[in-house]
């Protein structure tokens, strides 16, 4: 069972190929950039205080990210709406689970502008994800001193690569 | 606890693992929904929790696919889902979830969910283990059938009276209540071993068949205590144990299995000695008519000190109403007042 995402074609604009990357305040949709790409005392509070079991958390979340991408890649490509719809709805709840709050907006409305069949705000949205993505790439991996202290430096800090 | 993860998302699937391990649980993991249904087909996973969204088979298809299944006992399942629709709650419950999380979870009250899950288990397979186990000691004695539902009434009212009482704070509350009216049942447990000719005799024992009826309180004692055992921290196991240990012992030291006085004797066993007492006195058997109550109570007021724990007396006195009313609703050739 899936999220039921309507195997609508669109007539026309379905060629393949929407470009990686972009910058990390695009047109549109939310301004991810804005936020910090993880709350770290929330995900923390999730880990129960936990720095190891949270830095695992970001390590399978930054491992789906690099499935997930490609696949999404491939699915706007196919104009594969039901496709779509799965993976992001997935991504959507791993990223929650993780307190990456703007990756799970751009997850989030890239669902929603997918279930209504609009390909092309689908692609722009994309290039929004891979910013999030890199973003999330950026994080530090968190330290002992980040428990249960405010968000962790944001991606302009990092120097540490996890 | 043994339970099961369902879920397919690693991310989400490390948290669920590291919180669930953490909080004391035996954590099994199935990726799909299919897998999730072969571990449970084993019987011996109690709880699941699923997540909505699975390849092969869905959280609900599981749900509806389990509650299908000839399974040996009831397994409790939460849904973690992203849904917050009433739609997707009534479908969920509707295939046979019990429960939901909402994703992402916190901790807490997923442990809290689950606790809960545990809890409804253990009440179901409780009520079952006392049932049946009541019903095996009422096949094999002609006195019990209503005699078992009076004394677990006289039982209760007497353990809600010293819950009133400042000398028995703390140590009578609902739960004490609670487990005594379902576990003095069991008192008798014991007879099940003991001889036909003996426990089926049709009028006084001799002193050598009296010995050999006397050692119900042991045998029972030894089964429940086995149990206990196996299954350690279950409360009504180790109150059942106590009861049918020591419903036989007397206030001053002169009762069986073991001639324990005062208050060595556990609480249970001096209320269920004068439960047990006073059903006995006031029910007719083959042998002797019934009592009246008056003459019952008078007989208890006696053994005040000697038989009896004198503030179970009291109790009792104070209650008399109520024993009163418990014998007429589930009398059976009762004595009139
Ligand atoms: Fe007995």
């Amino acid at each position: 069972m899936g999220t039921g995402g309507r195997e609508k074609t669109e007539s026309g604009g379905c060629v393949g190929g929407a470009r990686a990357g972009g910058p990390c305040h695009g047109s549109g949709e939310p301004a991810s950039g804005m936020d910090e790409a993880i709350d770290t005392r929330g995900l923390l509070d999730r880990c129960m205080g936990d720095v190891g079991l949270a830095n695992l958390v970001l390590s399978k979340l930054r491992e789906q990210l690099a499935r997930d991408e490609a696949e999404l890649e491939r699915l706007v490509g196919a104009c594969d709406l039901a496709g779509l719809g799965r993976v992001l709805h997935g991504l959507k709840g791993a990223a929650a689970s993780a307190s990456a709050g703007p990756l799970r907006e751009v997850a989030a409305s890239m669902e929603r502008i997918v279930q209504g069949g609009d390909m092309h705000s689908a692609r722009t949205l994309l290039a929004h994800l891979h910013d999030e993505a890199e973003r999330l790439r950026r994080c530090p991996a968190l330290g002992e001193h980040d428990h249960g202290h405010g968000p962790i430096p944001g991606a302009d800090e990092s120097e540490r690569r996890p | 606890m043994k339970l099961l993860i369902a879920d397919d998302n690693e991310v989400s699937l490390t948290l669920l693992h590291a919180t669930l391990s953490r909080a004391g649980y035996d954590v099994e993991v199935a990726r799909d929904g299919e897998e999730a249904l072969t571990r449970l087909r084993s019987g011996k996973i109690r709880l699941v929790v699923s997540d909505w969204e699975m390849p092969k088979l869905s959280g609900v298809e599981l749900c509806r696919a389990l509650r299908g299944l000839d399974a040996p006992g009831y397994v409790y399942v939460i849904l973690v889902t992203g849904r917050d629709s009433s739609a997707a709650t009534v479908e969920g419950f509707a295939a046979g979830a019990d429960d939901f999380i909402r994703k992402p979870f916190e901790a807490t009250e997923l442990i809290a969910r689950v606790r809960a899950g545990e809890r409804i288990l253990s009440l179901e397979t409780r009520d079952v283990a006392i049932f049946a186990m009541a019903k095996l000691a009422e096949s094999r004695d002609p006195e019990t059938g209503a005699h078992l539902e009076r004394v677990r009434s006289y039982c209760r009212v007497l353990a809600r009276d010293l819950s009133q009482q400042p000398r028995f704070a703390g140590r009578v509350d609902g739960e004490f209540v609670r487990l005594i009216y379902l576990t003095s049942p069991l008192h008798d447990i014991g007879k099940v071993g003991i001889p036909d000719g003996v426990l089926l005799k049709p009028g006084r024992l001799s002193d050598r068949e009296f010995e050999i009826m006397k050692m119900h309180a042991r045998m029972g004692a030894d089964t429940l205590e086995a149990a206990a055992r196996a299954f350690p921290g279950v409360p009504f196991l180790e109150m059942a144990r106590e009861i049918a240990a020591t419903h036989h012992e007397r206030w001053d030291g002169t009762g069986y299995p073991s001639g324990l006085s005062g208050e060595s004797i556990p609480l249970s066993g001096r209320i269920m000695a004068v439960a047990d007492v006073y059903d006995a006195l006031t029910s007719a058997r083959v042998y002797k008519a019934a009592m009246t109550h008056e003459v019952a109570r008078s007989l208890i007021v006696d053994g005040s000190g000697t038989h009896f724990d004198p503030d179970l007396v009291e109790a009792f006195l104070r209650q008399e109403e109520h024993f009163l009313e418990i014998s007429r609703a589930f009398g059976e050739g009762r004595a009139a007042a």
